[in-house]
């Protein structure tokens, strides 16, 4: 693996990915930070001002209950991207994890291991989350505010087996290496080369594709809020500002701003990670190069 | 051939089970039922609602029963509109939703070849690059983004078609064309790389010496080649178009299967949940055996493996 140090200055230079990385920083430190930006944000509904185009008060205009709509997209980057990161980690955990197991194990536990996952991928699963969905809805479980949780954990459950696929082949490979079986020789037990010796060889691949999987929880994170499933009120994300938007729709007066908005804001986001992770592609893996 | 059709549907069969058990006993081990919402009703008439729906018998025999009833295609009524059978509802929304995901599918295909093959023809050059500029968003981007924007540019900035609906024949075009770009961008990126992989092959490259032009080559030569990787991923494909008409179906007032499913999953209608996560569930297994089964007709080599 090359320097982290090559790795970054060559992704800096080129111009597109610069740009890429910067708005994913804009992103992410303003989720963190929010409350502490010299911003003046405001919540409230004013109905003497709903739906105004954008305007020099009001950036981004205002929606149907006349809140700021800049303001909310800022607070809806904050839910957005602890999803992202949420669903990543879950993912992260649950493919590394089992990948391991099963690539480092027999012969046979991999095998049956590796049917599990078929039958798992062969399940539509997102029709299984909307079930998921619609049990939640109203539980208790959802009222004390835990219910934003387990929604993180699904939307990283759901993404978990190309992670595990990969992680699982690779280490398939690695450990028949020289290095490995000079451990193993060494009297190495199996679960420490796993850990120590394959894991740090794992890392690039892993890191390529948790990097793919964040815009794909964001995307199915829009798809359930949109649908009036996922994210609650009065929490915001940007797929709940999308479905608000287009309960106002009517070609009377075209609120184009509250589609407009966190539709650029999202799509912004996730052409950046997948240009991103294409590009750390190209750099971390042998095969690209 | 019989021997693949005959693996995959057993397989299939096991996915259609797991998927049962599994919304099975989510829904069983929902806190609270699905009348928790009502105010609190008599004990007489609560015992009442419970023999009805079953919900007072032991697990295990609801599992048998419901699993039962499945099978029979007789699920029994939907919890919040009482007088309709589920199979009734969900058999109502299937022309919609068939109507709008073939021609979606259709149009995606054509579009999408058309473009893969231009993408190909010139490659690297501007038609290229705004083809694959074209892809990477309609793969990256979320529906109702995509849905939104023609809205807004096709219904209320040029007043062409109608916005949602499903009435007239104009009120198909905008959902059709939306859910149509997804499987587009697929294919012509798959289509596009596959066709210039098989044009570096000693036959393309004896077509062309027989003084076969570039475009003949690429379609009478390496299309066929390069549509194997398209077919492979006809079974995601079709998820991601179940998936997207949900959007679709929600963002233009389609009365399709997508909107039940939603609509019961608001209400927590869970034995119209379950119906339509079996039909999603049992479709999607036909038309990834359909996919092999087309990839097989494809290239021969895939028929011996299996």
């Amino acid at each position: 693996m090359k320097p982290l140090k090559t790795i970054l200055s060559a992704l800096f230079k080129d111009p597109f990915t610069f740009v890429a990385i910067l708005w994913l920083a804009i992103v992410t430190l303003t989720a963190l930070f929010l409350p502490l930006l010299p911003l003046e944000l405001s919540h409230e509904t004013d109905s003497t001002v709903a739906l105004n185009a954008p305007s020099q008060e009001h950036w981004f205009g205002t929606d149907a209950l006349g809140r700021d709509l800049f303001s909310r997209i800022l607070r809806g980057t904050r839910i957005s991207i602890a999803c992202g990161i949420a669903g990543a980690l879950t993912a992260l955990i649950l493919g590394v994890g089992y990948g391991l197991i099963s690539g480092g194990g027999s012969d046979r536990r991999d095998h049956w291991l590796m049917r599990l996952v078929d039958l798992i991928d062969s399940i539509p699963l997102v029709f299984l989350v909307i079930l998921v969905a619609s049990v939640l809805r109203g539980s208790a479980l959802e009222a004390s505010g835990g219910g934003l949780g387990v929604f993180f954990v699904i939307l990283g459950a759901v993404y978990w087996t190309p992670m595990a696929r990969i992680v699982r082949g690779e280490t398939r490979v690695l450990r028949h290496r020289e290095w490995a079986l000079a451990a193993t020789a060494l009297g190495v037990p199996q679960k420490r080369i796993l850990w120590r010796e394959v894991l740090p060889n794992l890392m690039p691949t892993i890191i390529v594709t948790v990097t793919l999987i964040v815009p794909r929880v964001l995307l199915f994170e829009a798809f359930l809020s949109f649908l009036g499933l996922g994210v609650q009120s009065p929490a915001v994300s940007w797929g709940t500002l999308a479905r608000d938007a287009f309960e106002v729709l009517n070609p009377v007066q075209t609120a184009w701003w509250l589609i407009l908005y966190p539709s650029v804001t999202l799509a912004l986001t996730l052409l950046a990670l997948n240009l991103l992770g294409d590009q750390l592609r190209k750099r971390l893996d042998p095969k690209q190069r | 051939m019989i021997q693949l059709i005959v693996r995959r549907s057993v397989a299939s069969l096991i996915t259609i089970w797991a998927v049962f058990t599994i919304s099975f006993l989510v829904i069983r081990s929902a806190p609270g039922g699905p009348f928790d919402a009502e105010r609190d009703p008599p004990e007489a008439v609560k015992a009442a609602i419970e023999a009805r729906y079953q919900l007072d018998a032991p697990l295990w025999q609801q599992y048998l029963n419901q699993g039962w009833s499945w099978l029979t295609l007789n699920p029994g009524p939907s919890l919040r509109q009482p007088d309709h059978d589920v199979a009734t509802i969900l058999a109502a929304g299937i022309p919609a939703s068939f109507l709008l995901g073939t021609l979606a599918l259709l149009l995606g295909i054509i579009l999408g070849t058309i473009l893969g093959v231009i993408a190909a023809w010139q490659q690297d050059r501007w038609p290229d690059r705004v083809i694959t500029l074209f892809a990477s968003m309609g793969i990256s981007l979320p529906l109702y983004v995509i849905a939104g924007l023609l809205i807004l540019l096709f219904a209320f900035h040029l007043p062409w078609l109608p916005p949602a609906g499903w009435t007239a024949a104009s009120s198909a075009v905008l959902p059709i064309i939306c859910l149509a770009l997804a499987p587009a961008a697929q294919v012509a990126r798959l289509l596009r790389s596959g066709l210039i992989e098989a044009s570096q092959e000693d036959y393309a490259r004896t077509a062309r010496s027989k003084g076969r032009g570039v475009v003949g080559t690429l379609l009478f030569h390496c299309l066929r080649p390069a549509s194997i990787p398209v077919t492979s991923t006809l079974g995601p494909t079709a998820a991601a178009m179940l998936t997207g008409s949900l959007v679709i179906e929600q963002i233009f007032a389609i009365p399709g299967v997508g909107m039940h499913f939603i609509q019961g999953a608001m209400n927590r209608d869970y034995p119209l949940v379950l119906g339509a996560v079996l039909l999603y569930t049992i479709l999607l297994q036909i038309l990834t055996l359909l996919g092999d089964l087309l990839m097989g007709w494809l290239d021969p080599r895939a028929r011996v493996e299996e």
